[in-house]
Parts: structure tokens; sequence; C-alpha cells
């Protein structure tokens, strides 16, 4: 086992080297870059900027380097240093701005899925062991829903609802007078009142898909010899049902697990907006309209490695869970 | 006051399907008494499985018992009626897998491989027997140990995939009788599993039933095994037990025309005979079209019209330990068969002059077959599966040469090494058609030619059948890839070859799924001999059939061999099968052959050790024959072909072994009358032959 996690572990370092180059990479792609935008700014604005203040500006981001030469240096102070370089947009460091984005991505991510599994899970259950009943139509009809509605929408009909009948606005993440508060317990609590909205928007989707795959999975397990071995060793229906199908139904509800990851930490941009969440998404697509590309390279590189963790996460989770993957 | 430990009074367990109500068990009657085994033996679909199923109230849904009764006796004055316990409920679960337990076919599938087997086996005991985690485990040690686990105390914490089939069996008949049951169901516990491994297994199940005193309910298709092991025989077929009796005069002296067709269409190791096996004709149908009257009447030579297919046949008593259900002993109203017995087709002694003299067709010269074992990040080649290690032998035209030898030896590999499904590591394969060639040497292009007169024949009919496209594609293929007929010339060619395998050439427009098992295997066999090939490889050909249906494509094999003159290699572990069809056999022990010989000579006069083991293990359809006692037990599995012992492969599990044997490699050498066989002893040792009887009761 131990092996299995260094070998994993070793496997990360040349994906993640990859990524970097490759993020930086498509940042530059565009033509121009974050001068040329800040002078058509500037112009818009009636200002006029020579053609020495451009090379200045141009000099100050170490926009003159060669593209080699400015990725050696950004990423050296980031694996050095933890410095992410510097935000021409926001002129802040980008460090400062990420973090905090970053971490609230992640829990809301994280409880997002622990909304999923606790939802989808006793449903999906249920609808495979009730095959052709009632509540399974019904479940399978709601999921269906799900599946087909995009979560922005869900999110519009939330907001229009709570706001005409409950006078209440449900954006955002805090109530305005927290949202640059330190962090406090009542800070959290008052996180923990919005979070919800949120997560069921975009644990809807999600929800509605793991039902559907655990469904057929336990259709799949259920009929195993094994379960059958099981009955006549006189264990009771619920046990053996948790133990064995439940069980083997699960692996691939686990290797599933970094696919959900990244899609809720790139995917939930458009919720974000529609709700003015202070995640990640909305601040990430802003940095790559403008060309910010410091911010935009680090955030990249960061969510990538955000995927490679998690499949890292999963893969040992798996092991763990299924000693056929624990002895090669 | 009862001496059974269960009575089972007519019972019924229907599945009611969107199609209609499938009546699996119809009116089923049997005891299972105190301390013996019951034999429950019938084809595949007549219900033997849902029998033993319904004891334990798991059939699966949508099937149900609707009727009848299964007394159960714990104790000689208790009764518990199970058929009218709730499946769910708590009485029949503390019945289940304390007091009744079952062991399955694939202890690969009816163990889970998330969960060591002590894991498992622990669950068992602390479920009904009242000890903490640390007796339960010990009791679980005991029980591995009991079952001939070796070091169990290490094994206990092993997965399912880390055993060797043999020993998963064993693990899970340690789970079975952890908490000491009264009644053991076995449903078709050996027929996974090679014969040495079986005659272990069954010696295994026997003692212990003997010392713990407990019933057994034993389930096969394999007439073989009912003789090794039964006290009292119940024949099904079709949902109804057609007879039921004591197993020496079942044997000795059958009444129902299934049961006596039973017998005569397994194959006897009887290789100096070459007769024509007595098949029962068409197969059993499908439950929803059971026919009326007795079930049996469409393939019974003794059916009357107007008797037998209009009524159904009453439980009739023989003696006071004998019933069957036919007409022709029926006690009011005894039926005169119109059909006197009409002897099984065995025209013509099919023993042809011996190859010796005939031309070769096939020469494999030290053939190797060696697929690299990787390791690391680069893939580093650290060892080699020596699957094929330097094997020579010669196929004659028109001969069959038998390859056998337990799972693993290598026998398939060697098959498609000669296909050249593989690319062989060294070694040569001469094939004398019309264009000789080194089969070894050729690249895919020319190959072409030779697979159209090399063809080979699988083993499961129902997944190398492609389900999607029809037959006359799938028969057709090999001709029309060939360009040597398409449109309607391959249409009809593909309809000849249909007619010629025993299939309706109307049957062409069908998918595989329309066809029962044996079916599909004619399906492959058409596929095979399509393109008029000289050479057929038929790996494991019967291995997935019934008996009745075995014994009609074993016919349909050397029919097809005497009107086309094939040469047939077959690959089979059934050594009755192989010494019925082949004219030489080869015997192969991790990647060598071990002993090539006529087949009487070697069935009569064994030269290796291995060969005898093998023809130990064999299992004879006759009751008196029993001798479990002088059976040579075969330890162990076969050896790692990645890591092979020094000198002779086979001396860790060899009985005669000696120093010699555990430094030099053995040479496969002549011993005389076209026998050669690799043991430095071939000399010497005095091996026990097959016990083949000198007359075979019909």
């Amino acid at each position: 086992m131990a092996q299995y996690i260094i070998k994993r572990f070793l496997y990360m370092i040349p994906t993640v080297i990859a990524i970097s180059i490759v993020s930086f990479i498509i940042i530059n792609l565009p033509p121009g870059d974050f001068v040329d935008r800040l002078v058509v700014e500037r112009q818009q604005s009636g200002e006029v900027i020579t053609e020495e203040e451009e090379e200045g500006f141009r000099e100050i981001y170490g926009l003159d380097k060669p593209l080699p030469i400015q990725y050696v240096d950004w990423i050296s102070d980031v694996v050095l240093r933890g410095e992410f370089g510097y935000s021409f947009r926001w002129n802040r460091p980008v460090e400062e701005l990420i973090w905090q984005r970053l971490l609230l991505t992640f829990f809301l991510s994280l409880s997002t899925l622990a909304f999923i599994w606790a939802v989808a899970i006793p449903i999906g259950v249920y609808s495979a062991v009730r095959k052709y009943s009632l509540g399974d139509y019904f479940v399978t009809f709601l999921g269906f829903i799900g599946l087909a509605t995009p979560s922005f929408l869900i999110a519009l009909v939330l907001l229009y609802i709570s706001f005409k009948y409950f006078g209440q606005s449900v954006g955002g993440l805090f109530s305005p007078e927290y949202v640059d508060a330190p962090w406090s317990i009542d800070k959290f609590l008052d996180l923990l009142s919005h979070l919800w909205i949120p997560i069921v928007i975009l644990g809807t989707a999600g929800t509605a898909g793991l039902i559907r795959t655990l469904r057929a999975n336990l259709l799949d397990e259920l009929r195993r010899p094994y379960v059958t071995t099981a009955r006549t060793k006189g264990l009771p229906e619920y046990w053996l049902l948790i133990k064995y199908p439940l069980r083997h139904a699960l692996n691939p509800f686990v290797s599933s697990l970094n696919d959900v990851f990244v899609g809720l930490v790139s995917g939930e941009t458009i919720v974000a907006i529609v709700l003015s969440l202070q995640t990640t998404g909305p601040l990430l697509l802003d940095a790559l309209r403008t060309q910010d590309m410091y911010l935009a390279g680090s955030f990249i590189l960061l969510l990538s490695l955000l995927a490679v963790i998690g499949t890292l996460f999963s893969d040992l989770l798996l092991a763990w869970l299924d000693p056929r993957i624990r002895f090669p | 006051m009862s001496d059974n430990l269960i009575e089972v009074k007519n019972l019924q367990t229907h599945f009611f399907t969107n199609e209609g109500v499938i009546k699996a068990i119809d009116g089923v009657d049997f005891n299972i008494p105190r301390g013996k085994t019951l034999c429950v033996v019938g084809e595949s679909g007549c219900g033997k499985s849902v029998t033993a199923r319904s004891i334990l109230q798991i059939v699966d849904p949508p099937g149900r018992i609707v009727g009848g009764d299964i007394l159960f006796h714990p104790t000689p004055d208790r009764e518990i009626n199970l058929a009218q316990l709730n499946p769910r409920g708590a009485e029949i679960r503390d019945i289940r897998g304390k007091d009744i337990t079952m062991i399955f076919q694939e202890p690969m599938t009816a163990l889970s491989p998330l969960y060591t087997i002590g894991n498992q086996i622990i669950e068992a005991v602390r479920w009904h027997l009242p000890l903490t985690k640390q007796e339960a485990r010990e009791r679980a040690i005991e029980a591995l140990g009991v079952v001939g686990i070796p070091r169990p105390h290490e094994l206990i914490d092993a997965y399912t995939f880390e055993l060797s089939g043999g020993m998963r069996q064993r693990a899970m008949i340690a789970m079975a009788l952890v908490c000491e049951p009264k009644l053991l169901i076995a449903d078709e516990p050996t027929t996974a599993l090679d014969v040495t491994t079986q005659a272990n297994i069954l010696d295994l199940i026997a003692n212990l039933q003997r010392d713990m005193g407990m019933s057994v309910m034993f389930i096969t298709h394999d007439l073989g095994v009912v003789a090794e092991v039964a006290h009292e025989v119940a024949v099904m077929y079709l949902g109804t037990i057609v007879e039921y009796g004591p197993v020496e005069t079942i044997f000795s002296d059958p009444k129902h025309p299934y049961t006596r067709a039973l017998l005569r269409s397994i194959p006897h190791l009887n290789p100096r005979r070459k007769t024509r096996l007595a098949a029962i004709r068409g197969m059993v149908p499908h439950p929803l079209n059971r026919p009326g009257g007795c079930s049996f009447h469409t393939r019974c030579n003794y059916a009357v019209a107007g008797v037998c297919d209009s009524f159904v046949p009453p439980w009739t008593p023989i003696d006071r330990t004998r019933f069957v259900r036919c007409f022709l002993y029926d006690s009011e109203h005894p039926i005169k068969s119109q059909v006197i017995e009409t002897p099984p087709d065995t025209s013509g002694d099919l023993t042809r002059e011996t190859a010796q003299n005939r031309q070769p067709l096939l020469d494999v010269h030290d053939l190797k077959m060696h697929f690299p074992i990787t390791s690391g990040f680069f893939n580093r080649v650290v060892g080699h599966v020596k699957a094929v290690d330097g094997v020579s032998f010669t196929i004659h035209e028109g001969e069959t040469l038998g390859l056998v030898g337990e799972s693993g030896c290598g026998k398939t590999t060697l098959g498609h090494a000669i296909m050249r499904l593989y690319t062989p590591t060294a070694g040569e394969v001469h094939y004398y058609g019309d264009k000789p060639a080194d089969l070894a040497k050729l690249n895919n292009r020319e190959l072409k030619l030779y697979h159209r007169e090399i063809r080979m024949i699988f083993q499961d009919p129902h997944s190398s059948l492609n389900p999607r496209l029809p037959v006359l594609e799938i028969v057709g293929e090999a001709l029309k890839v060939n360009g040597l007929a398409q449109g309607r010339e391959l249409e009809t060619r593909v309809r000849d070859l249909l007619a010629k395998v025993g299939l309706r050439p109307e049957y062409i427009r069908r998918y595989p799924h329309a066809f029962s098992g044996g079916e599909r295997q004619r399906i492959g066999i058409a596929r095979a001999l399509a393109p008029n090939p000289r050479l057929v490889v038929a790996d494991e050909p019967v291995s997935a059939l019934d008996v009745s249906v075995q014994a009609q494509i074993l016919n349909l094999l050397k029919d097809l061999q005497t009107e086309f003159g094939l040469t047939y290699l077959f690959i089979s572990h059934d050594l009755n099968v192989v010494s019925h069809i082949s004219d030489r056999v080869a015997v192969m022990y991790v990647g060598k052959i071990v002993e090539l010989a006529p087949t009487q000579t070697l069935f009569e006069r064994p030269r290796h050790p291995y060969t005898e083991a093998l023809l130990s293990a064999v299992l004879k359809p006759d009751p008196s024959l029993r001798r479990s006692s002088q059976r040579i037990h075969l330890e162990g599995d076969v050896a790692d072909p990645a890591n092979p012992p020094p000198g002779c492969a086979f001396h860790p599990r060899c009985r005669y072994a000696k120093d010699l044997c555990r430094i030099e490699t053995p040479a496969l050498r002549p011993i005389g009358d076209g026998q050669l066989a690799a043991c430095h002893f071939a000399d010497e040792l005095a091996l026990a032959g097959a016990h083949i009887p000198e007359h075979i009761t019909p």
C-alpha cells in the first residue's frame, strides 16, 4: 500500500509540471497582452499613452522578457516563495486575492459533495431495491428533471421566489455586514445560513446523476452470487445490502469523485455569477477576459492541482475500499 | 418421529414473468435422510437449483413457492414447515447459515472479493453463535484447518483472489460448515474445478459428512459425481422428479427412460471401443413450453401416443425405496410401449487404423510461448510466464490428437500459438497442407491462406458468437473474407453447412440468442468448417454443455471427421471425453508435454506419474467402483509457469520423486510402442492405468 501511495505521488509531479506549462502557454495565446488592453482602456477614457510609457509598463510587469523566462520567473516564485505574481488589474499580489476565494470554493464544493452523497445514496438504494415501484418512478422522474435543468436557471428561479415571496436577498455567501468583517463564529454561522442555497442548486444535477448511476450499479450487483451467499448465511436484508452490493456499487462512485471535484470547482461559475458568490469562478472569468495573466495562470494552476489531488484522493480511497487494487 | 431431516411434499415453485408463469418446480416429492447424501441430477434448466433454493427460501424474484410443504426436522420430534415461513423473517434466517447452509459452483463470484475470507466466515459465526470476535476467529481458523487449507492462521486474512480455485471452494465449505449445520446443500460445487481438485473436494465433503454426521443435498449434472458421493438419487426433468432411489439400483437398474438415456449418453473411459454415443435426441425444452402430459415424451423412445402426451404419469413406487414417474410402471394402467427398446445407434465400430502410417499434417518443433512480466515505471521485463516451453509433437492427417492437463498447464495457449493467434517466442510449426510452410514464421498476410485450412472451435458457445450478427454472417464470414463465395452462393453454402451440423437451414437469418447452448456450439462448428479446413483446433468444445448435448456434439464431430477427413487437435480437461474421441493423447504439465501415447496405451499403461494421477481422479459412473481410499491425491496446484520448480516441474506433487527429479529436467523420450514420457523413472515405475470396465451396461 505504501509503495502504491508513493508511486501515485511520483506520477503527480510530471502531470503538474505539464499542466503549469500548458496553462501558461494558453494564457499567452491570445494576441496582445495586458498592456495593450490597458492602453485601449485608457484611450477610451480619453488618456493618451506614449510608446515609451507602454514599454515602461511592459518593463515593470516583466512582459518584455521572452515567454520561457517569464514562465520560469513565475513558477520559481510560486514554488520557492509561495508568491503567485502580481495581478495587474487589482494591483495586488495574486495570493492576497485568491486564497480566501479558493478556501470558500473548496468549502462550498465539499459541502455540495456531502449533500449530493447524503441525498443520492439513500434514494439510489431505494430506487434499485424497489425497482419499478411507484417510488422508483417518482424519484426517477425528479432525477431527470434535475439532470435536464441548467443550474443557473434553478438559481434564478430560487432568487426570484425568495425575493418576491420572502423579501430576502439570497445572493452572496455573507450578509452585507459580514462581507469585510474578520472571521468569527457569527460570520461562520452567517456563511452557513447562506450556503444551503448554492449547495442545493449546485448539488441538484449531481444528485440526479448519481442516483441514476447508483441505481444502475446496484441493480447489477444485486444479482451477483455473493448476495445469495450472504443470504444463505442468514444475514438480514438491510445488513447484507449495505455490506455487500452497496459496497461493491460504490466503486464507480469513488472513481468518479475526481470528476465531481473538477466539475464543482470550475463548473459553478455561472451559478456563482448569478448568485454573486465570492468564489473562484467569477474572478477567474474576469482574469481571463482582461488577460490578467498571473492571476489567471495561478488560478488554472491551482485548479489543476486540485483536480490532480482529487484524482489522487479518489484513487487512494478506491485502493482502500477495494483490495483488488491494492494487490496488483 | 422421522428418520428424514427434510421431507419435501408436492413442492411447487413458480416464476411469474411477463411472458407467463414458468413452473420451474411443479410438484416435487423427496426426502433427505439424516446423515446421508441425496444427489439431485439432471440437465441444466431442469429445476435442480431452484429446488435447493426453495428449501432455504432464497428463490430470486419473480420466483415464489406457491404450494407444497418442506418439513424440516432439526430433531426427530420437532417439525418446521420451511415453505410456510416468511422468506425475510427471523425464523428462516436463524435456520439459514446455522442448520442449513449452502455452497455454490463458482467460489470466485460466490464470495465477495472486497472482504477477507476470514471476515466472511466470522460474520456467519457471530450472527448465529454467542461468541466474541476472538472466539469466532479461533473457530474460523479451526474450520479452515478442517477443510485442508494450509497455514489457516495466515490465510484467514487472505482475499479470494489470492487463492486458487480449489482453495476458494475449501474456504467456501469452511464458511458453510463453521456452525456445524445439519444439512449442507452443494450446488454443483466441483463443476468449475479441475478433475484433480474435484476429486479432493468430493473426498473432503464425504469425510466431513461422515465425521459431522450431517446430511448433504448434492446438485450435479455429472453422473460420475453422483456415483461417487450419493446414497440416494433424485433424477429431475423439467421441474419434476422422474425417478428416485438408492444409488446402486439407479445405476444398475435404471427404470425411467430419461435416467437410462442419461446413463447411456456419458462417454465412458473406454479407449478400446470407439462407438458412437447414444445421445438423447433434441434438448430440454424451455420451461415455458413444457410439453403436456409426461414432459419427457417429446424425447422419449418409449412414448405412446394418446397416453404419454395427454396424461401426467403418477408417482409410482417400484419397491419400498424406489419411485418412478412413468406409465411403463403404472400399477393400474401399465402401458405396453409400441417401441421396443431401440438399441442406441452404435452403428459402425469407429476405431480406425492407427495413425502411424499416415502423412504428418502438422509438425510442431520445440515451440515456446513466453509472456513477459513487466514491472516498475518503465515496464522493465522482470521475468517470463513460460506458458508453453519447448513442445514438440506431430499430428497426422485424419487423426485426432487429444491434449489434456489441468487448467493453467498451457493447453489453450498451445492451441492459440498453433493458430498463430499469438506469435510464438521460438520454435517451428510446420504445416504440410497444399502449400507447406512454417506457420511460426509467417506474417499476417501470409497466414490468411492457412487460416482457411486451420480452424478453431471455442469452449463457450455463448461468448464466442457475435450476438449482433445473424447466423448467415457468422458462418459465412470466413467464406466472404477469403473471397470463396458471396451473395446467393454464400447463402446456399451456409445452408448446406447448417444442415451438415444438424441445424435447420431456415434458421439462417436468426441471431445467436435464439439458440440453445448445444445449437450455438453447432453454429460454432459450422463456422469452423465453412472454408473446408483440414485441421481443426477444438478448445474444450463440449465442456460447457450438458451430457446429452455433449454426446450429440461428440458424435457430430466424429461424423464430420469421417465425412471430410478432418484432423483434430482436441483440447480438453475431461479424460472421459478425450478417451472417447482421440487416437493419441498428449498430457501437458506446466508448459511441457509430459507424456504422449496412443489412447489405449496411455490409459492402460501410463508412464508418467502425472498421467497416473489424472487417470485416478476420473470419476467413473459406477457406484461399485467407489475407491476414494485408493485415489492418488494431487496436493497443491499446478506450478507457477513464471517460476517453475527446478528439475522436473511435477516433482513437488509427485509421490515417486527422488533427488534426481529435483535437479535434472527429464526429457520427453520414447518408451517403446509409440509412447513418449518425460520421467526419469518411466521404465521402472509400475503405474496404474484407468479401470476400464469389460462390459458397459447400457
